[in-house]
């Protein structure tokens, strides 16, 4: 193919049924008088007959069968709860938590940047973490039931470590 | 009295379960990988029915979509369990030798689809085996029209390289 010639992609276009008529046209001419372009064009058609080679197979009756009876699964023809949902409160769960450890310490209480830099440093890690489960759990064919208990309980041991330090942190009754 | 909602999911699966299994079995190729993938794409649209998000006109996009994502993580070297791999499809009469040399051109360009990267493969795949347009394949990858024909353009060079042996037999015979 020449400089004055159609781009590759043009091609691939064509012989995908992506051009205009009227595009597609010039294009045809082109190739009846581009004998490198001609050979390009009709290696393109070879290749997609190639692939042709491999047809669909039917599929297994025992499959079929087994889609149908889904619709046995769950109680009253219908399914239960959106997993999905609860991993997406589980997560915002944990992040909240996350963010909780980021905001200064109430009034009164002993404390400052010493223990809140450790803290966020905390909540970046914890943040990290539910971030990845997060996007593994909705990128990969995984049971999402799965990914949720172990987000809700990377959130319920934040919240449990956190409880613990503000018990410790806040003077309690008569000590006020 | 039939369950509506069951019936409109029944309706799905005679439809699309053929297209669903091959695609499955064409990114994996496995057979018993592509069941297991089919299974579960269709377990996922019947949940989705249930919540009330049925997918409606889009339901071939959300099974193609769900079956391309269950593909993903499996071991795309399994070969087909079925005698024959893509053979098993029903072919006309041949001579023994025809038929041998038609199995090895169809093992050829199974092992060379399957040596594909896995974004080229779909693309390959929804392209050329379910005739789908750049717009509907964008629409089920999630992928902009322009990076579909960058990855179809890509993929097809890269089967040239692949089959070149392939298609020098072809051509010389």
């Amino acid at each position: 193919m020449k400089g004055r010639c159609p781009a590759e992609g043009k091609w691939h276009a064509l012989v995908d049924g992506e051009v205009p008529a009227a595009r597609a046209a010039v294009l045809h001419r082109h190739a009846a008088r581009c004998t490198a372009c001609g050979r390009y064009l009709a290696e393109l058609r070879s290749l997609g007959r190639m692939l042709e080679v491999c047809p669909d197979v039917p599929v297994p009756p025992r499959l079929t069968a087994s889609l149908l009876a889904l619709a046995d699964r769950a109680p009253g023809g219908r399914p239960g709860p959106a997993v999905g949902q609860w991993l997406v409160v589980a997560s915002l769960a944990t992040t909240l938590f996350a963010v909780r450890a980021l905001v200064p310490l109430p009034v009164g209480t002993t404390g400052g940047w010493d223990r809140a830099l450790p803290a966020a440093f905390e909540a970046l890690l914890t943040l990290g973490r539910t971030g990845r489960l997060v996007t593994e759990a909705l990128s990969a064919g995984r049971q999402p039931l799965e990914w949720a208990a172990l987000t809700a309980s990377v959130g319920l041991v934040m919240l449990a470590r956190r409880l613990a330090e503000m018990w410790g942190r806040f003077p309690r009754g008569e000590e006020r | 009295m039939t369950d509506p909602l069951r019936s409109r999911f029944e309706a799905a699966v005679h439809e699309h379960q053929q297209a669903v299994f091959n695609l499955a079995r064409r990114m994996t190729g496995s057979d018993h990988a592509a069941e297991e993938i089919a299974q579960e794409a269709f377990l996922r649209l019947w949940r989705a029915m249930g919540r009330g998000v049925e997918p409606g006109p889009a339901t071939r996009a959300y099974l193609y979509r769900t079956a391309m994502n269950l593909g993903r993580d499996r071991g795309r070297r399994a070969r087909c369990e079925l005698a024959g791999g893509c053979a098993a499809a029903p072919h006309p009469p041949e001579e023994p030798e025809a038929k041998m040399l038609r199995r090895e051109l169809e093992w050829k360009v199974r092992e060379a689809v399957l040596a594909l990267p896995t974004a080229y493969r779909r693309v390959v795949v929804l392209r050329h085996y379910h005739g789908l347009t750049y717009e509907e394949i964008g629409a089920i990858l999630r992928w902009p029209v322009s990076l579909v024909r960058n990855r179809l353009f890509r993929a097809r060079r890269r089967l040239r390289q692949l089959l070149h042996g392939v298609w020098k037999e072809a051509g010389e015979s």
